[in-house]
């Protein structure tokens, strides 16, 4: 079989081979080296996964994606350690996140099995995220993010169900059933949830909030920083962030960092509060007039950093120009509004395409009111208004734009006719690439806050500092090991629900983060996601005469060897 | 004026000490001319640097004193060398070519050495277009770089510029090797005029004894670092006392006796990191007797004015007669 | 006449290789697998149909030859396209990170160099002495260390032990002078200089100072400088001729080095946080920000380039034995 294939498509072979020649040729020179190094380690993967099972032969080594970072080699150093008993042997191909976006997302090419790490973007806190895109079958698509082919029409139906589901009650109902079918068929093997640590200086400030997801540093729920109290006569905050921005225009990115720290300035309709509900942002209310109708209100005396007035006009404006134009970054607003009527000064009518239950927290909480008499006069010999270099960007949000100087820093100034007022002067963000210098700026006092994921090493060291205060918050995100229904012998559900009892997640967030975090029950929602986790869920035991049954029960035998044998037809 | 006593200079080199000149005493007045005269590797230049105190790192006097005007150089700090060269001892090396600085012009070169003496640039110019003159050059060539000269023009530049401060020795290494004929010459010529002018006193280098003849009043034959034999020029070249100056003479043409052949001496000088016991030309000499395989000649003098180092200096007449069969040499080989 | 002959000559190949360089980098990256927008990807957050559209959008779902016409053409104008990543001008995006990186790697160059060519030449003099020895070991120490550790140990020495330099960035980004001396300008530019070049210097020193002690020993045994000692040219004045004849090796490596220097160094740019053109090299490609990324590393290719015809053209001015047929 396996020649045929061979013999089969012997130009693309070829083709791939050379390209591998002239990857490693230019790798001489330094410049694609890691490019080329990860498509001969994806090749390596999948030549290991197309060792397909065959009935009644011992199970041949699996193929693992994992990307590069020292979490995840652990990870699997502990992995290989603990699946030994079961008779099966890895083999390990690691990779860049560029890699895994690129080679299993876009080109599906997952081997039997990868890990990755979910970060606890705001839209994720929806349920929709990790049971749709992640699970339903048509995100089997290329692409899509199930690349390890789940397919279950039930699990298909109740994720449909509960995204057009309106009404909450009803809705947590189908998200928890929803749950039961992913932790029965184990498409995933979920670990657990991250904490997210940062630290600030509280000698120099007070009132830093926590929210689930996002800390106390990241820029993804703009109210972490609303009540940010200065205790020294210095009334501007500097926080320290890994990334730099790349763009002041806010129809243009994507990226989740530069995407919400925009949205400081540009006030998004809804945001989070710390319970991670959904609240009014540039909004004052909404009403859900029926699933597919959502009027919206405007809160009076809303006012552009340029002292213009916010009216109906500008969110109607909004909606419009982002239909016109169609911006990439923003597809989930276009794909979901399809229209935009004023209904008074401050109200306007939306006209969804479809009911959406995540509405009014990833639409209305991703879309920003941009002022139209700035966004109109964008000149027109431009591709996209995208490509606008928006360099002294108004909005209406909580913070004012003051200066950018690429690589160096971002500085804002408080809005304080914004209705919630920052009780901080301004704010100063600084992109520092290295961690070893975030924490010494912090230890300095070069930098007020760290708002990057700390390890609890570092963690700990600052944590001595009596200036120092570091402070862990759960997420939504998570790690999990996800497994490729497409090739035996992962497609047979008793071999993945025999690694989940051989996989201590305990153990595991104790030896990679020190345990600080939160450990998965098995399904893809946090259990400290309360409304939306399942109760009645609990993570698999740990036994390995348990993983053994289970295979045993299903026909699996082990060699003398002690190696796994797949069941005979 | 400039006198070398018992002089020994020992290389120092990887593979152990060369001992490049031994025990050589030499002395020149002023206003007097001394040729040296040896084979390749003989030890010329290095006396030539050791009578300049000019020895590289690598080199040690190991023994006895080079003196000028009765000064012992080796007993004078450098600050005070410095001061000596070049106003009272010049050098005219053995590569012109290489001796002058590449990338200056020679105007640059004739004031950095003016001003090194604390000379102003206003007079090097002046005084280096004169000599210029005096050796038969366009002042123009002031401006020119080494490269942009012939090899005769370049030797002769060497020349004035050693004459910077007239100074009262001259140290010659070879001035002419490399020329041709005609420019050859050119340079002995001035070096002739040059010799006794303002009391300078001329120390000539080369293997060409013909050329010594004529320039040098007095002529010391070196042979493997030692001295076989020295004496006025007109004596030793027409009755050489040593085998070694014998076949040395033979090996030049001589135009008083065009019809004698050139014979060349068989063999190579020892190597003098390992210097055979006894004379060091015994194993090249046709007369070569048991005695001199052992024990070693000390340089005797002969006359007033000649000293040689061998044990059969007694029955020298004998050996010139002996020495003029070409035939001998060749059996020596 | 001939030199002129010759400047043209060489001015006419070095832009050959220009252009040679520029079509290969072109083809070069776009050999890469995935495109810009493949990053933009992200894990989720931009759907593939969204992709599709970006790529519509930046010109890149065209056949390959129309995009290469397209850059070749606005290439005549001057114009360097559009970076994907900052969708802005390149210009505009290289521009003040090669200023960056020349206020770090000027004064690091410039030292390396000048204390490079003086200690080689000192110790070439002293060939031989156990000084000399000891000092080429020395100078060879921190070459042999990566310029990441070298930054580390500086800024754990100077800046969080000793507290006497920032620990990186290029300004603090509000500075209030206290005291005269912080009201000087650049001030702030300046201490925030002084790590990263001390790192830089002790990287890049030691290459001019081996290449010019080489060549300084080598000089050191040519008659001219026998002959320079006999004329009683007093001991820096023979030293000084030395290094001035010792000189082209030493300068045809610095105009490698000065022209790299347009390039930064990315290790030295983490470390110290400098916003600079090693970094924005680095990112770009990894973003397949391919615009950026060809332009970065043509600049660079065309400082080394250009240097090298300087240089080239220098050498008959500084050695006249070197003639220009
Ligand atoms: N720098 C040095 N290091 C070691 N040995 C040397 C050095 N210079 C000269 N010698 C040795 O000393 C001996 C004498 O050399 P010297 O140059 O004085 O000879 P020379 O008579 O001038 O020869 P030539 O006619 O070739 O110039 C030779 O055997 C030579 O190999
Ligand atoms: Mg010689």
């Amino acid at each position: 079989m396996g020649s045929r294939n061979e013999s089969g498509r012997p130009a693309t072979r070829d083709l791939r081979a050379r390209r591998r020649e002239v990857l490693k040729f230019l790798g001489a020179f330094g410049l694609t080296a890691p490019s080329a190094a990860l498509v001969s380690a994806i090749d390596g993967a999948l030549q290991s996964a197309s060792a397909q099972a065959a009935a009644g032969q011992p199970v041949p080594r699996l193929g693992v994606y994992l990307p590069n970072w020292p979490d995840q080699v652990e990870l699997w150093r502990q992995l290989s350690r603990e699946w030994q008993p079961l008779g099966i042997e890895l083999d390990l191909q690691q990779g860049t996140l560029d890699t895994f976006v690129s080679q299993i997302v876009a080109e599906q090419k997952l081997p039997h099995m990868g890990s990755m790490s979910w970060g606890g973007a705001p839209d994720r806190l929806d349920p929709d995220y990790f049971l749709s895109e992640m699970f339903h079958s048509r995100r089997t698509a290329r692409g899509g993010l199930n690349f390890g082919f789940y397919r279950n029409e039930a699990f298909d139906r109740l994720a449909d169900a509960q995204r057009s589901e309106m009404d909450p009650a009803k809705r947590q109902q189908l998200v928890r059933e929803a749950q039961t079918h992913i932790v029965e068929d184990s498409p995933s093997i979920v670990l657990f949830h991250r904490d997210i640590i940062h630290a600030y200086n509280k000698r120099r400030f007070s009132g830093v909030k926590p929210i689930l997801g996002n800390g106390i540093g990241f820029p993804y729920m703009p109210l972490s920083y609303m009540d940010i109290t200065p205790l020294t006569p210095r009334k501007f905050m500097r926080l320290t962030s890994i990334y730099d921005i790349a763009s002041l225009n806010p129809f243009l990115t994507p990226e989740i960092y530069n995407s919400t720290t925009l949205r400081l300035i540009y006030a998004t309709f809804t945001t989070r509060d710390e319970k991670a509900d959904v609240m009014p942002w540039a909004l004052e209310r909404w009403n859900i007039v029926n699933p597919t109708t959502v009027d919206i209100t405007l809160r009076g005396n809303t006012k552009f950093h340029d002292g213009r007035p916010a009216t109906a006009q500008d969110v109607k404006f909004t909606f419009d120009f982002i239909n016109k134009h169609r911006f990439p970054a923003l597809s989930r607003i276009y794909e979901t509004v399809e229209s935009a009527e004023i209904t008074g000064d401050l109200t306007v009518r939306l006209k969804l395409r479809t009911a959406s239950a995540p509405f009014t927290a990833n639409v209305l909480g991703y879309a920003f009111l941009a002022p139209k008499h700035i966004w109109e006069a964008v000149p027109s010999n431009l591709a996209t208004p995208a490509d606008w270099p928006n360099d002294k960007p108004i909005g209406s949000g909580p913070w004012k734009y003051v200066e950018w100087r690429k690589g160096e820093y971002l500085q804002l100034a408080a809005n304080q006719d914004f209705f919630m007022k920052p009780k901080l002067e301004g704010m100063v963000v600084l992109p520092v690439p290295q961690m070893e210098s975030m924490v010494g700026m912090l230890e300095r006092g070069d930098s007020d806050m760290l708002g990057w994921n700390l390890d609890m090493t570092l963690g700990e060291r600052i944590s001595r500092n009596p200036e120092l205060e570091v402070v862990r918050t759960p997420t939504h995100g998570q790690h999990e090991v996800r497994l490729n229904l497409g090739m035996a012998p992962t497609d047979n559900k008793a071999f993945r629900r025999a690694l989940q009892h051989v996989t201590d997640r305990k153990k595991l967030l104790d030896i990679i983060f020190s345990g600080a975090g939160v450990v998965s029950n098995g399904a893809p929602i946090t259990p400290a996601l309360e409304n939306w986790a399942n109760p009645a869920i609990s993570a698999p035991e740990v036994s390995v005469d348990k993983a053994r049954a289970v295979l045993r029960d299903a026909g699996f035998t082990w060699n003398a060897q002690g190696r796994l044998v797949m069941p005979s037809a | 004026m400039l006198a070398l006593d018992d002089v020994s200079i020992v290389y120092t080199t990887r593979s152990g000490p060369v001992q490049a000149v031994s025990g050589v005493t030499l002395s020149l007045p002023p206003g007097g001319s001394l040729g040296l005269v040896g084979e390749s590797g003989c030890g010329k230049s290095t006396l030539a640097l050791a009578a300049l105190a000019l020895l590289p790192a690598e080199a040690r006097l190991a023994g006895g004193a080079v003196r000028l005007d009765g000064q012992d150089l080796a007993a004078l700090p450098e600050a005070e060398l410095r001061k000596l060269r070049w106003t009272r001892m010049a050098y005219v090396p053995q590569s012109a070519q290489n001796a002058l600085v590449p990338v200056h012009s020679l105007r640059r070169q004739f004031r950095d050495t003016a001003a090194a003496h604390g000379m102003r640039s206003a007079e090097a110019d002046e005084r280096a277009a004169a000599l210029l003159r005096r050796v038969e050059l366009d002042a123009a060539v002031l401006d020119r770089f080494p490269h942009e000269l012939s090899g005769g023009m370049r030797q002769r530049a060497m020349i004035a510029l050693a004459l910077l401060f007239g100074p009262s020795l001259l140290v010659a290494d070879e001035p002419t090797t490399g020329l041709d004929v005609i420019v050859q010459r050119q340079v002995i010529d001035l070096l002739r005029d040059l010799r006794g002018e303002d009391g300078l006193a001329l120390l000539f280098i080369s293997h060409d004894i013909g050329v010594v003849a004529e320039l040098c009043s007095h002529v010391a034959v070196l042979y493997a670092g030692k001295v076989m034999e020295s004496g006025p020029t007109a004596t030793v070249f027409s009755e050489p006392d040593h085998p070694y100056t014998m076949g040395l003479q033979r090996a030049f043409p001589d135009i008083r006796h065009p019809e004698r052949s050139i014979v060349s001496i068989a063999g190579h000088p020892p190597r003098l990191s390992s210097p055979p016991k006894g004379c060091p030309f015994a194993p090249r000499c046709p007369f070569v007797q048991p005695v001199c395989r052992d024990t070693t000649p000390p340089l005797v003098a002969v006359s007033d004015a000649r000293a040689v180092a061998c044990h059969f200096v007694d029955e020298a007449a004998a050996l010139r007669e002996r020495a003029r069969d070409p035939a001998l040499w060749d059996e020596a080989a | 006449m001939a030199f002129w002959l010759f400047a043209a000559r060489r001015a006419a190949h070095t832009a050959v290789t220009l252009v040679l360089l520029l079509l290969f980098m072109y083809v070069l990256f776009r050999l890469v697998p995935g495109d810009p927008t493949t990053i933009m990807l992200g894990t989720g957050e931009l759907p593939l149909e969204a992709q599709q559209r970006l790529r519509e959008l930046w010109g890149l779902d065209r056949p390959q030859w129309q995009q290469f016409v397209t850059y070749a053409g606005n290439l005549l104008t001057g114009d360097l396209g559009m970076s994907f990543y900052f969708r802005r001008p390149v210009l505009e995006i290289v521009w003040p990170m090669l200023l960056n990186t020349l206020v770090l790697m000027t004064p690091v160059v410039v030292i390396s160099i000048v204390l490079g060519v003086t200690l080689g030449t000192w110790l070439g003099w002293r060939r031989g002495e156990r000084i000399e020895e000891i000092g080429a070991i020395l100078a060879l120490i921190p070459r042999a260390l990566p310029v990441f550790w070298i930054g580390i140990v500086l800024l754990a020495l100077f800046a969080y032990e000793l507290r006497w330099f920032p620990i990186g960035g290029m300004r603090q980004a509000f500075f209030f002078p206290e005291t005269w001396y912080q009201e000087l300008p650049f001030f702030d530019i300046a201490r925030h200089l002084v790590l990263p070049v001390a790192a830089g210097v002790l990287t890049s020193m030691a290459d001019p100072l081996m290449i010019q002690r080489t060549a300084l020993i080598e000089v050191k045994h040519e008659d001219f400088m026998v002959h320079a000692r006999a004329r009683g040219l007093s001991e820096g004045a023979q030293r000084r001729l030395a290094r001035r004849n010792a000189f082209l090796p030493v300068l045809t490596y610095s105009a490698i080095m000065v022209g790299f220097a347009f390039g930064g160094q990315v290790l030295l740019e983490v470390v110290f946080n400098w916003p600079g053109m090693g970094r924005l090299m680095v990112n770009s490609v990894s973003q397949r920000d391919y615009p950026v990324a060809q332009a970065t590393f043509f600049f660079m290719a065309a400082a080394v380039v250009t240097l090298n015809l300087l240089v080239d053209l220098a050498y008959g001015w500084l050695d006249p034995r070197i003639r220009h047929e």
